[in-house]
């Protein structure tokens, strides 16, 4: 009960006008931030920090709570239109959603992922306002471990079921994985692979990767096409808004993508990137017809756009209830908290309960605002589609350069995303996938990292990573999803002689 | 409004400058100020504990009116502070740019991470330090500091220790003291990096690791919630106030002492006034009350030492640095 009063006394402070304004101004930012390839959230929420000096703690942490959890809703945006994630957590959505755009869906993708978001949003806010005490202690229980055998479920995953050859998946994923060495080795302190260059010691960043193998490469491949005469517009077919078979088939997606992302955002580390991974999966599993994912599948947009919401809003979790955060947009999150003058941790809902009910309630109202924002923005992004190829290609090249350039003032990374786009290219032509190559890089050092933090506590006991239930059952499924690209081969073999 | 406050700035920072130039060389060499805006560099992303001790600062340069011009943070990330420490090196007998150091500056260069020594810069004060605690879980098996030191000697692999982020950082530092001091093989010492110290902290508390070492600052709420509890500090002498019931390791006997000091350096060069000039305004930022706020809520130990004593002090920090590096090295630690 005194939770419930709580609950409504932090409507009071969410629904103050300033306090309004505020989380209109994070949603929006978050936006802006969602859409640009290069500014990630918590790039975002780092240069917004010192503009909120001076403000009220609640306005200041409800307006970078917007920018975070808004950054979620635009990240859709480019994966849709010109297959270049802005994000990580968009990665899987380029999968379907450029598909889905190639074949006129545009508007449905966009409509899909931002009706998506809003649910997850929705739901996986009910749920913090509910379960974030006991949940926080759960989240406790994943040891390195525990999460070593969750990376490589993810792993698993993406090689099995992004692409439409395994080895070839395979063979991205190793490059990945090699690239994700890079870097100073957080065990044992030394330098690998660096070549002495200082840029290349905190290793290649996803941005970086992410700009040269998507857009740069799509930029490459257009002009070759340009050059052939083989152009043509995509353009829209049928309804911006998706039809009502379009929608029927996106329903549960996004409810089993919501509960999914929550889940996995109150685990630290790989936040919501993972999440999309598993949802994805899951979805292929479950379908009547996963040879078709790839080609445009609505599930593959819708699942994954919810689950890299509620993940958002997951790592909510520990951060509000032990202050301890999962990500690095949630560490900012903290950071921003202690210079407030508010420490996060096991009191904090006991010590500042209007401060912690008045920012979740503010989520509330903060997915309604993105909402009610990306619909009308749908109708205006969808016009990129129609932008000449002389006009559009320059201009991705200039909001790519943009975006990395901004990262950390780099021009070597400038070079490195040009040389990621060769790369990008070749790959292209060889058909050999792109998404397993960039998650790979993005959880290649998570997954190094828990197994030898494992190892280490264990002394170089392999034992360990058996250790625990929850660390066999995702060993099991991880050996599981590996093997599914032969499952329905054999199926359809059988079906085939069937029919004979 | 910001805008406006920042062109009023700019417009006396603009008119001190002049008066400067007006008073040319007739001005005594003490009453240097500096007269271009002032940039206080960080090598990390905003919103971590470096940020704010430039916060802190640059709040204090802007309420005593201690410089004539504006002054910003300025966070240079990357590379373990090695951008942001070519970016002082490149701005040599530059005083107007300061950069807030930890003990990276020490460690990046002897680790071969950076070519820049801390000789390269032109130490200004160093300001204070985290005590360094050994935390176990509540409910933990291990009983005391003693009983810690009981275990680790007689099996030096039963105990794991989350250092946050690994070799070169005085909580890893604390760790390889302790096994040194009880005699125990540093080759069995379980050591676990994590990339934060809140990462190593949720790794004790669900009981994956058994002990961490790290300044307190972010585990109080876990001390005050009965979810961990403190056996030891590696400090010379005890910690302030909520600490002061913490014994150190060397009251114990056991030689483990490490400092996770914070200081400010200035770029290569820089002229005696203008280091006298800062060290000052160094020294009474240490007394200010915002400084005593934010010590009293991180928990920090004032060790304000003057630019020469701070240049003793980077050197004995060196030396302790490359023992240290000889014992884990020499000992094949990976």
């Amino acid at each position: 009960m005194e939770q419930l009063t709580h609950f409504i006394g932090g409507f009071a402070v969410a629904l103050e006008p300033i306090n309004l304004w505020y989380a209109f101004l994070g949603c929006v930012m978050g936006t802006i931030v969602g859409v640009l390839p290069g500014l990630g959230p918590a790039a975002g929420m780092a240069l917004l920090i010192p503009a909120t000096f001076g403000m009220e703690p609640a306005s200041a942490i409800i307006m970078l709570a917007g920018l975070y959890y808004g950054a979620q809703y635009g990240g859709s945006t480019t994966s849709i239109l010109i297959n270049t994630p802005g994000e990580a957590s968009s990665v899987m959505t380029t999968l379907d959603g450029f598909q889905m755009a190639k074949a006129g869906r545009a508007g449905a993708a966009l409509a899909v992922a931002a009706i998506g978001s809003f649910i997850a949003g929705t739901i996986s806010v009910i749920l913090l306002s509910l379960l974030a005490v006991p949940l926080s202690r759960f989240a406790l229980t994943i040891g390195p471990a525990e999460y070593f055998a969750l990376l490589l479920f993810s792993m698993a995953s993406v090689t099995s079921l992004t692409g439409s050859s395994l080895p070839k998946a395979a063979f991205a994923v190793a490059i990945g994985l090699i690239i994700a060495t890079v870097g100073i080795d957080l065990q044992s302190g030394t330098s690998r692979f660096t070549g002495s260059v200082p840029e290349l010691q905190d290793g290649v960043g996803f941005i970086v990767a992410a700009v040269g193998l998507f857009a740069v490469s799509e930029v490459f491949v257009t002009l070759e096409q340009m050059f052939a005469g083989k152009t043509e517009l995509i353009g829209l077919k049928g309804s911006l808004w998706l039809t009502r078979d379009e929608w029927r088939r996106a329903r549960m997606p996004i409810l089993r993508g919501s509960f999914i992302g929550f889940f996995k955002g109150i685990l630290p580390g790989g936040g919501a990137t993972i999440a999309t991974i598993l949802s994805y999966s899951l979805e292929k599993g479950l379908s009547k017809e996963p040879e078709k994912f790839g080609t445009g599948m609505i599930e593959g947009v819708a699942g994954p756009e919810a689950a890299n919401n509620a993940a958002a809003t997951g790592a909510f979790v520990p951060l509000l209830a032990l202050g301890l955060p999962g990500s690095a947009s949630t560490a900012i999150l903290l950071g921003a908290f202690m210079i407030y003058g508010v420490q996060p941790g096991p009191g904090l809902l006991a010590k500042n309960p209007e401060l912690v009910w008045g920012l979740i309630d503010s989520m509330y109202i903060g997915n309604v605002m993105l909402f009610i924002l990306n619909l009308p923005l749908i109708m205006l992004f969808v016009r990129i589609l129609y932008v000449p190829i002389g006009i559009m290609m320059p201009l991705i090249l200039v909001v790519a350069g943009i975006g990395v350039y901004s990262l950390n003032e780099s021009v070597l990374e400038l070079f490195l995303a040009l040389g990621f786009g060769v790369l990008g290219y070749l790959m292209r032509k060889l058909s050999i996938p792109i998404p397993p190559l960039v998650l790979s890089i993005v959880l290649g050092g998570l997954l190094e990292k828990s197994f030898r933090q494992s190892l280490t506590i264990s002394g170089g006991d392999l034992g360990i990573l058996v250790g625990s239930p929850i660390a066999v059952i995702l060993l099991l499924l991880s050996v599981f999803v590996f093997c599914i690209p032969f499952i329905p081969k054999r199926r359809r073999n059988t079906t085939e002689v069937v029919a004979k | 409004m910001l805008w406006e406050k920042q062109s009023r700035n700019l417009a006396f920072g603009a008119l001190a400058a002049a008066s400067i130039l007006v008073s040319g060389g007739a001005a005594p060499a003490a009453d240097w100020k500096p007269a271009k805006p002032v940039e206080i560099v960080i090598g990390n992303a905003p919103g971590g504990a470096m940020d704010r001790l430039a916060r802190l600062a640059d709040g204090y340069l802007k309420s005593e009116k201690l410089i004539p011009g504006e002054s910003i943070v300025l966070p240079k990330p990357g590379g373990g502070h090695a951008v942001a420490l070519a970016y002082m090196k490149g701005h040599a007998k530059d005083a107007s740019h300061l950069m807030a150091v930890n003990t990276l500056l020490i460690s990046n260069n002897l680790l071969g991470r950076s070519e820049l020594k801390f000789a390269d810069f032109t130490p200004i004060s160093i300001l204070y330090e985290e005590p360094m605690m050994f935390a176990v879980k509540y409910d933990s098996q291990i009983k005391d500091a003693t009983d810690l030191a009981k275990r680790l000697k007689a099996d030096p692999s039963s105990v794991s220790f989350s250092v946050s982020s690994g070799l070169g950082t005085a909580n890893h530092m604390a760790a390889v003291l302790l096994a040194q001091s009880v005699g125990a093989d540093i080759r069995k010492l379980k050591a676990v990096s994590f990339e934060s110290g809140s990462e190593g902290i949720t790794s004790v508390l669900g009981g994956h690791v058994d002990v961490v070492v790290t300044p307190p600052g972010s585990m109080m709420q876990f001390i005050d919630d009965k979810q961990l509890r403190f056996i030891a500090v590696a400090g010379e002498h005890r910690a302030a106030a909520p600490l002061g019931d913490v014994p150190t390791w060397k009251e114990l006997g056991y030689n483990v002492s490490v400092s996770a000091w914070r200081g400010i350096i200035g770029p290569p060069g820089l002229k005696p006034e203008e280091v006298d000039f800062w060290q000052k305004a160094f020294d009474g930022f240490m007394k200010s009350d915002a400084y005593k706020k934010s010590a009293k809520e991180e928990i920090f130990e004032a060790r304000y030492l003057n630019a020469a004593d701070s240049a003793k002090f980077l050197a004995e920090m060196d030396k302790q640095f490359r023992d240290y590096l000889t014992l884990v090295g020499a000992s094949g630690t990976k």
